[in-house]
């Protein structure tokens, strides 16, 4: 049991410094509060597993493990979508970049052909 | 025939190889201006489109959809000594000649959006019944998310005047783009008429079309979209 305990510490607090560690603005900094309190919560679960049942029991759940699922599914389910906000956001933005490249290229070339046109003429009235 | 200086043709592509040509050289027959906006086709659609007189601008890689191809062309389009501007589908499902009732009836209603519908009597041809239950289902639910009493709000045939050209700003990318055109209508009061038009559903173009599981997509982006704002 004690070595699971290490290792489950261990692996919390790794992740927890992961997403820490990088720098952000205030929704970043509020994120790595509700992290740094998840890895206290967590490593007390996984130290004292007891005092689980007993935050579950107090919130009306029959077990321990049943809350921590609960609420598992629940950061998962923001997680989902959270990354599917973030992930339209990013599709919107490289959307204007090619459309502003794209109207970029086309002017070159309009410009390009009309002085190849221009030149063209002047060879002409030579 | 002298042709239409006033209006421009605002044509997004993709992979449309096997039609555009023909697409393109018919509606410069009544048009001086058509735009296509070949969105990072993986086919000859570029090729085939330069062998006319229209207008071509590239995505060099695709930008994520009809939307984004749209925006594309809008801008554009806005150099141009015109006064309205036109949504059409590359796949040859949209005519001409509805192009030109709208471009009376804008004129003559002096609305600033005519939007085609296949739902005020002229029925479409061919229309696989599973896409009528749930372009239906799709009018009922952008109608109440925007307010507006549209009977087909999915319509890639659409005319607009300069004002809705300089504001419009597509953000979405992808077919989810025409809701959002809904919402901005309604968001910012322009005067809306729709009007009965025919469309022509090919073999070729109900391949092309959008898949019963993409409306998931549609549904799940707007109630989003409805969130986050």
């Amino acid at each position: 049991m004690i070595v699971a305990q290490i290792a489950l510490v261990l692996a919390v607090v790794g992740l927890g410094l992961y997403f820490l560690g990088r720098n952000g603005n205030k929704q970043a900094a509020l994120k790595k509060m509700l992290i740094f309190v998840f890895i206290i919560i967590a490593i007390i679960f996984i130290i004292k597993p007891d005092l689980a049942d007993v935050v579950a029991h107090s919130v009306g759940i029959g077990r321990g493990a049943d809350m921590i699922f609960y609420a598992t599914t629940l950061v998962l389910a923001f997680s989902l979508v959270n990354n599917s906000i973030i992930r339209k956001a990013e599709e919107k933005n490289q959307s204007k970049l090619i459309r502003k490249v794209s109207l970029l290229q086309k002017e070159i070339k309009e410009l390009s052909d009309k002085v190849s046109k221009s030149k063209l003429t002047k060879k002409e009235e030579e | 025939m002298n042709k239409i200086k006033d209006t421009v043709i605002i044509i997004p592509a993709y992979n449309e190889e096997k039609v555009i040509e023909g697409v393109l050289e018919d509606t410069l027959k009544v048009f001086q201006y058509v735009i296509v906006v070949n969105d990072g086709s993986q086919d000859g659609t570029s090729t085939e489109a330069q062998k006319t007189k229209a207008i071509v601008i590239d995505h060099f890689m695709n930008a994520g959809g009809q939307g984004g191809a749209l925006q594309t062309g809008i801008e554009y389009a806005l150099s141009l000594p015109v006064k309205y501007f036109v949504t059409f589908d590359a796949d040859g499902q949209h005519q001409i000649k509805d192009v030109l009732k709208m471009r009376d009836e804008i004129v003559k209603g002096n609305y600033d959006i005519v939007i085609g519908s296949r739902f005020l009597g002229v029925e479409a041809k061919n229309m696989p019944r599973s896409k009528k239950v749930l372009l239906k289902m799709a009018v009922r639910f952008s109608n109440l998310t925007s307010g507006l009493k549209l009977t087909d709000t999915h319509n890639g045939l659409r005319m607009f005047n300069r004002e809705v050209a300089s504001t419009i700003d597509i953000e979405e990318v992808g077919y989810q783009h025409a809701s959002e055109i809904t919402e901005k209508i309604a968001k910012n009061k322009w005067r809306y008429k729709e009007i009965p038009i025919e469309i022509i559903y090919s073999e070729y173009s109900k391949n092309k079309g959008q898949s019963l599981l993409n409306a998931v997509n549609i549904g799940s982006d707007i109630l989003i979209d409805k969130v986050i704002k």
